[in-house]
């Protein structure tokens, strides 16, 4: 019954997107690198990069731009001193942005205002440690974004750059108890399995969880309905549940995306 | 002028990322003797979940042990004082390793061995054909299935525990030996621990750390369900020493919970507490018992687990080339058997 909610949810959110003028879907591959603090097994950053996938749905019309991003990234990350510590890491984020333009004066920067949904996870692997070999953290988060099309390039339309920057205010985190992995909602309601670990977690806000995600990407229009698109990302988020976690993860994609015109 | 303007907007926009991510985040901690004392102690202060039973106070350890460090300290003693801070609390869960070696409390210093495995092999083993599988060395003599499972380290497959116990099938009774088993994964021992529940029981109640106070804890009740077609019924011995440990210590728990299974031999020799692994600066790997663990009728298992049947290797056995737990376990089922 659930899992028939979630699809007809999303479903019923893809026949929505799909109403606007454009609706481009792209999917592409990259790296990324990151610096993970984990205070539940080390006191030290541990470092590494790996390899990247993505899938988006854009939607865009006159004075609104809305976008669907799935992305997955695994890394192999370690600290910078001498042991033999070495992590797997895997992450993802499933990222729901709509802004609202703002400014349309020619030659200047297109700003849009707007919010988003995002989601994320982290789940690290340590090899060596037996009775701690995972951790894992997910959030989904509510609040404000920006996106500003940057006219860079005026003489060749073909290019264009566009930055985008999103800051969570209302959060809901899981994450696991202090010494454990255990989610601390499975400790906190004497229960385990999935279910608990998904309902035990906590509304929150920029007290206990930080994000800043920021997007820069250029487009290449190779025709008229297709572009190649380079983009670099720029997510750092930081939980103060339990033990702390500061994640900052840089990524650099390219991907092709296909236009479908509405009109 | 304005080609200059965006060619500054773009690189700060690229350049932010980075220079954001040197404010947020923290730089390593310094690898000094301080810090690294400093970061050990304060990590068991706030995750170490047998303060309240083990009736220590961490913070008169952290006056004791804090003024022998200095920074110009060389490693070798750094190590055997933070080594040294571990042992005060008697949990062989909780370590320490370096490339200097390891650290570590012996939870079964002084204690009756209760086991000769030179008799075990002459005796037991060697007359009757054993057979070896995944570790458990098995075999049948007297009427009674015999299973000596030394270590739950080895990986323990559904397929060859039932595999034995098919093997087992026309004998009166089952011995289980797990004395010398320091244990391994919980995981392995419930492989052939669900063979022998006739119906879903509460086998240990865990107190899980939720705050950094000492007694800041949450609790799970944690369960065990028969395997699905084949149980085992028949009266069946467990036999333990003081080397029984971790993931042994809690098989004996939940078997203990059976009431046509006997505990037999020497009291186990604890392990309760999930060791969990952390690590310092300067590379050296350390573990501390992340939780405590009850069983249903309230005993701390850390402390080990009484046996039902207090039984000791007796020297005149010894002399007979006999192992008087394997003794008193056959008796013991042919007894139950009539």
């Amino acid at each position: 019954m659930r899992s028939l909610t979630v699809s007809l949810l999303l479903i019923s959110f893809c026949v929505t997107q799909a109403q606007g003028d454009s609706l481009r879907f792209s999917a592409g591959t990259g790296w990324n690198y990151n610096v993970i603090l984990d205070e539940a097994v080390s006191p030290m950053l541990y470092k590494g990069h790996g390899y990247s996938f993505q899938a988006s749905m854009e939607n865009t019309k006159k004075n609104h731009f809305g976008r669907l991003s799935l992305i997955y990234q695994r890394a192999r990350i370690q600290p910078g001193m001498k042991n033999e510590s070495m992590e797997s890491l895997y992450r993802g984020q499933l990222d729901w942005i709509c802004v609202f333009r703002v400014k349309t004066a020619s030659g200047l920067p297109v700003i849009h205002i707007g919010g988003h949904f995002l989601t994320s996870f982290h789940i690290t692997g340590h090899e060596q440690w037996a009775n701690n070999d995972f951790s894992h953290s997910f959030a989904f988060s509510l609040g404000p974004s920006l996106m500003v099309d940057i006219p860079l390039f005026r003489k060749n339309e073909n290019l264009q750059l566009a930055w985008e920057f999103s800051f969570p205010l209302v959060d809901y985190v899981v994450r696991p108890g202090i010494s454990s992995t255990l989610s601390e909602g499975t400790i906190k309601m004497g229960k385990s399995g999935t279910l608990a670990t998904i309902t035990g977690g906590r509304l929150t806000s920029i007290h206990e969880y930080q994000r800043l995600l920021s997007r820069m990407h250029l487009d290449w229009k190779i025709t008229t309905n297709i572009c190649l698109r380079i983009e670099y990302q720029w997510d750092y988020q930081q939980y103060n549940v339990n033990n702390a976690f500061k994640s900052a993860n840089h990524m650099i994609c390219t991907s092709v995306s296909f236009r479908l015109d509405k009109k | 002028m304005t080609r200059h303007f965006r060619n500054i907007i773009l690189v700060l926009l690229a350049g932010y990322g980075t220079a954001c991510e040197k404010i947020l985040m923290d730089e390593d901690p310094a690898n000094s003797p301080l810090s690294n004392f400093e970061i050990l102690w304060n990590n068991m202060d706030s995750k170490y979940a047998l303060f309240p039973y083990k009736n220590i106070d961490w913070d008169s350890i952290y006056n004791v042990y804090r003024p022998m460090i200095s920074n110009e300290m060389h490693d070798t003693s750094l190590f055997r004082i933070l080594g040294g801070m571990l042992l005060e609390l008697r949990d062989a869960h909780t370590d320490i390793s370096s490339p200097y070696g390891e650290i570590h409390f012996d939870y079964s210093a002084g204690s009756e061995s209760n086991f000769n495995r030179e008799i075990l092999n002459i005796t037991y083993l060697a007359g009757s054909g054993y057979d070896i599988k995944e570790g458990i060395a098995y075999t049948k003599f007297r009427d009674v299935g015999y299973m000596f499972i030394p270590s739950f380290a080895v990986e323990k497959s559904d397929a060859t525990v039932r595999e034995i116990l098919d093997y087992f099938n026309d004998v009166e009774g089952i011995i289980i030996d797990v004395r010398q088993n320091a244990g391994g994964k919980d995981l392995y021992a419930k492989i052939i621990a669900n063979h022998f529940f006739d119906k879903k029981r509460k086998v240990e109640v865990r107190h899980y750390k939720t705050g950094n106070a000492h007694d800041d804890f949450g609790i799970i009740d944690h369960f065990i369900e028969p395997e699905r077609s084949l149980k085992i019924s028949k009266p069946t011995v467990v036999l333990t020493n003081r080397r029984c440990y971790s993931a042994c210590n809690t098989f004996v728990c939940w078997m203990s919970m059976l009431p046509h299974v006997l505990v037999a031999g020497d009291t186990t020799g604890g392990g309760g507490g999930t060791p969990f692994y952390s690590e310092l600066p300067n590379g050296w790997v350390y573990r501390y018992s992340s939780n405590v663990t009850f069983r249903p009728d309230g005993l701390n298992i850390d402390n080990g687990i009484p046996p039902d049947a207090l039984v000791y290797l007796t020297g005149r056995d010894e002399w007979e080339d006999k192992d008087t737990l394997i003794e008193f376990a056959i008796e013991y089922i042919h007894s139950q058997a009539e």
